[in-house]
């Protein structure tokens, strides 16, 4: 068959250029390979594609091999006949059967009519060199970061602070119902300590105006009670001390920790030079309990019956002494061939908690009915030995034994020739007879008796043993046991932890086999803590501040928060 | 340029950064504050004002190197300063922070201020090495030049497949028409691709050319010729890309984090007096 194929080609100014070819074969095929009578040079054409043969005076298109993806009439066939104006797609090329021209039996064109992308373009469409055309701007970014950090971490917690609370009840509307954490949580310059934590999740009860630190009556609306260090009108210059804010030493969001100051130099930059800077006191010069403390000036009571104590210091001359009214020498009761128990007829040798125990930090008051009264037998008859006389004031001793006597006596069970005769004539069962002069004579003898014994127990060897016993007046036998007052506490401005020194004797320190009064001060010297115990940065014996044993708030001086309404 | 911005004026900003360290650090030893050390006492308070003060200078050099020539200091001054300075900072601001760190604002700011001048010295890093790799990678050819290449040796074997069978013809297509360059963020950071059409077609292709004979062997073995030079050209590229990549890349840190801080910042230094 004589063919006619018009190769179309578009140019740059849009015009389109038209060469033709005229070819004799049987069939014509179309394909990529130069074999083929027309070649259709391009991508996504196979080495042959199909071919138009002659059937029956029809032409008929055929899908050679496999096939591509070649569409005739846009539809997709593996053969079809074609007639004029039918469009054979191959690749991005168009065949198009033209009408019939002049002898040829078909006219065809060739147009490219789909665009092919350069290699230079696929390879510039695909790639992606350059960051910023795989992620946003960095604009974009920090935007984002912003207003992300804005809204969590202030306008949130602003909002959940200040916008939405109850005006009335001071409460949060929002985070109780639907939000459990607050919103300043992330607001917080630290861990609360640890006694504060329970009021650590409501920062208000501190913080209570915006921009305002926080103040003293803020913390005295809880800790009323607290001291002043020194007595804010005793001292013209002590203001820093006396109207100092509680933050200044109390310093709170530093973690789980104790927020009272403990450091060395917080006591000593005053008390280095205390004796210039309160004059009038009579407050020692300290700095380090190792290098620079003064001897220790127990407050001693040196007259009982007055009430008169008096601060000595244990490096005086004359040592002090106590005068407490009470006999009691140490050496006597420690004996290490032991004491004579009278309750029970046994020797027993005496240790320190025999009679001192201990409860906690502290000591029991010694009593002569738990610690005295097995060995000092208060009992005043032969006769009658089990009987005791009570450990009271004298005007109930006598009228105990005048009782214990007229009794005796009135039931006849005396022992005593000479008034045997006299009162015991009765006979028992036949009491309802004695007669008023037996009567007499009996009380008579009872109270003879009993100034007799309150004679005897008068003297040194009875009360006077232990207790300085006054004679108001010999003839009616009017006596009085002078007050006793024993010191509670020899250093009342110290704090001093019995339990936490078990490890020690307890004559490693009170030296009692030796004291043979009770008058001895048995209170170790400064020296003898500082054995052990050292400044606040001592490396050979146990580190120790002013705190260790001093408090800073003493309740004496006055409350602090009245200090604070001077400030507010 | 790179390198001696380190060494700029004779390390003026070295000094200058270490003297300033040297002070805060012995300021710090000496102090002793109430408690721990912490930002809120009067050392505290003086090297957090030290570190803002730092922190807007430094964040300044992002708006500063857009203003060419002004200013009495040139560029190489800031950016030799801004390397120093920022280094200081990190040390400056931990003083700051007293060591003390939790779930909070204040330690969110300290944390991004770690991460932009981390950033930052990655990206000095980034510029003293990948621009010399870079320049030793190109050659004396622009990028410009290697892309035509490329797509000019993608033709040719086009056309010299031309007459090979489909298979041939269609690796050879895909190698033309899929090979990509670069990619997503991964991509280019890694300069390489496991799955690049040209190096698959190539291996293929010499698979196949082996039962080839005449006219055909003669076509792939030209054919495997330019497209070994074409994948090694690629390759190259991608080197290039992956240099550019890391020299861009610390900046998708730096920027947006150094934002992050400044706000941080504003809130912590506010919520500091608001709850005093």
């Amino acid at each position: 068959m004589k063919v006619l194929i018009r190769y179309l080609t578009k140019k740059r100014d849009g015009a389109i250029s038209s060469r033709d070819e005229e070819i004799n074969a049987e069939t014509i095929s179309f394909g990529r390979g130069s074999s083929n009578e027309v070649v259709l040079q391009s991508v996504g054409v196979l080495l042959k594609e199909g071919s138009i043969h002659l059937r029956n005076s029809e032409f008929f298109y055929e899908v050679d091999g496999t096939g591509g993806s070649t569409l005739i009439d846009g539809f997709s066939k593996r053969s079809s006949p074609i007639k004029t104006d039918s469009i054979i797609s191959i690749g991005p090329y168009d065949i198009k059967i033209l009408e019939p021209y002049k002898d040829f039996d078909l006219v065809i064109s060739v147009d490219l009519v789909r665009e092919v992308e350069t290699s230079l373009q696929s390879l510039k469409t695909n790639s992606r060199t350059r960051i910023e055309q795989v992620m946003l701007g960095k604009r974009s970014y920090s935007w984002a970061f912003a207003i992300v950090i804005l809204s969590v971490f202030l306008i949130w917690p602003m909002l959940d602070r200040y916008i939405f609370v109850d005006s009335n009840t001071e409460t949060n509307l929002l985070e109780k119902k639907y939000w459990p954490i607050n919103g300043d949580i992330a607001w917080t310059s630290g861990e609360i300590s640890g006694s504060h934590k329970f009021i650590g999740n409501n920062c208000s009860v501190c913080h209570e105006k915006p921009f305002q630190q926080v103040k003293n009556n803020v913390c005295t609306s809880c800790h009323a009670e607290v001291g002043q260090h020194v007595e804010p009108d005793g001292y013209q210059d002590m203001e820093r001390i006396t109207h100092a804010s509680c933050q200044s030493c109390h310093k709170e969001h530093q973690g789980n920790m104790s927020i009272v100051r403990s450091d060395q130099s917080f006591c000593s930059d005053c008390h280095i030079q205390i004796e210039k800077i309160a004059a009038g006191s009579s407050l020692k010069n300290a700095s380090n309990f190792e290098k620079n403390h003064s001897q220790f000036r127990p407050t001693v009571i040196t007259n009982a019956t007055e009430g008169i104590v008096e601060r000595i210091s244990l490096d005086r001359e004359l040592p002090p002494k106590e005068n407490s009214n009470l006999h009691f020498p140490h050496d006597r009761h420690m004996k290490d061939s032991g004491i004579f128990v009278a309750k029970t007829g046994e020797t027993k040798v005496l240790s320190c908690s025999d009679c001192h125990v201990q409860v906690g930090n502290n000591f029991m008051p010694i009593r002569m009915d738990d610690h005295c009264s097995d060995c000092h037998l208060l009992n005043f008859d032969a006769d009658q030995p089990t009987r005791l006389l009570p450990h009271a004031d004298f005007k109930t001793v006598k009228l105990s034994l005048r009782e214990f006597y007229s009794d005796l006596a009135l039931r006849g069970f005396i022992k005593e020739k000479e008034v045997e005769e006299k009162i015991n004539r009765r006979r028992p069962g036949n009491e309802s007879k004695v007669s008023e002069e037996q009567k007499y004579e009996a009380l008579e003898w009872a109270e003879m008796k009993a100034e007799r014994i309150m004679h005897r127990i008068t003297n040194r060897s009875a009360c006077g043993s232990c207790h300085n016993v006054l004679t108001i007046n010999e003839d009616t036998q009017d006596y009085k046991i002078a007050p006793v007052l024993v010191t509670d506490r020899w250093l009342p401005k110290g704090i001093f932890n019995h339990s936490k020194h078990t490890v020690s004797e307890c004559s490693s320190c009170h030296l009692v086999e030796k004291s043979s009064s009770s008058s001895d001060v048995l209170l170790p010297r400064v020296q003898t803590c500082q054995n052990c115990h050292g400044g606040e940065n001592a490396s050979q014996k146990v580190p120790s501040t002013c705190i260790s044993c001093h408090e800073f708030h003493l309740p004496h001086k006055g409350k602090m928060n009245i200090a604070v309404k001077i400030d507010n | 340029m790179h390198s001696s911005l380190l060494v700029f004026k004779n390390f003026l900003y070295l000094k200058i950064a270490t003297i300033l360290v040297v002070s805060c650090l012995l300021a710090y030893l000496i102090h002793e504050p109430l408690g721990k050390p912490n930002g809120g006492s009067w050392l505290g308070y003086t090297l957090g004002v030290v570190s803002l003060v730092l922190i807007v200078w430094l964040a300044w050099y992002g708006i500063r190197k857009r203003r060419y020539g002004s200013g009495k200091l040139v560029l190489e001054d800031w950016a030799s300063a801004h390397v120093y300075l920022g280094v200081a900072l990190l040390i400056i601001a931990t003083l700051h922070s007293g060591f003390q760190f939790g779930f909070n604002i204040h330690t969110l700011a300290y944390i991004f201020m770690i991460i932009v001048v981390s950033s930052g010295l990655f990206g000095l890093y980034a510029y003293v090495r990948y621009p010399k790799l870079r320049t030793i990678n190109r050659g004396e050819a622009t990028v410009g030049d290697v892309w035509e290449l490329v797509a000019s040796m993608s033709s040719e074997c086009l056309s010299i497949a031309q007459n090979l069978n489909d298979e041939v013809y269609s690796l050879v297509e895909d190698a033309d028409k899929k090979t990509v360059l670069g990619g997503s963020l991964l991509k280019q950071l890694s300069g390489n691709d496991k799955n690049c059409s040209t190096t698959n077609a190539l291996e293929k292709i010499k698979e196949l050319a082996v039962d080839f004979s005449g006219d055909e062997a003669e076509s792939s073995r030209k054919l495997v010729t330019i497209m070994a030079r074409k994948v090694e050209l690629l390759n190259r590229i991608r080197k290039d890309i992956k240099y550019k990549a890391w020299l861009d890349v610390w900046l998708y840190v730096h920027v947006p984090f150094t934002i992050a801080l400044l706000v941080a910042l504003v809130i912590h230094i506010l919520v500091v007096f608001l709850y005093w």
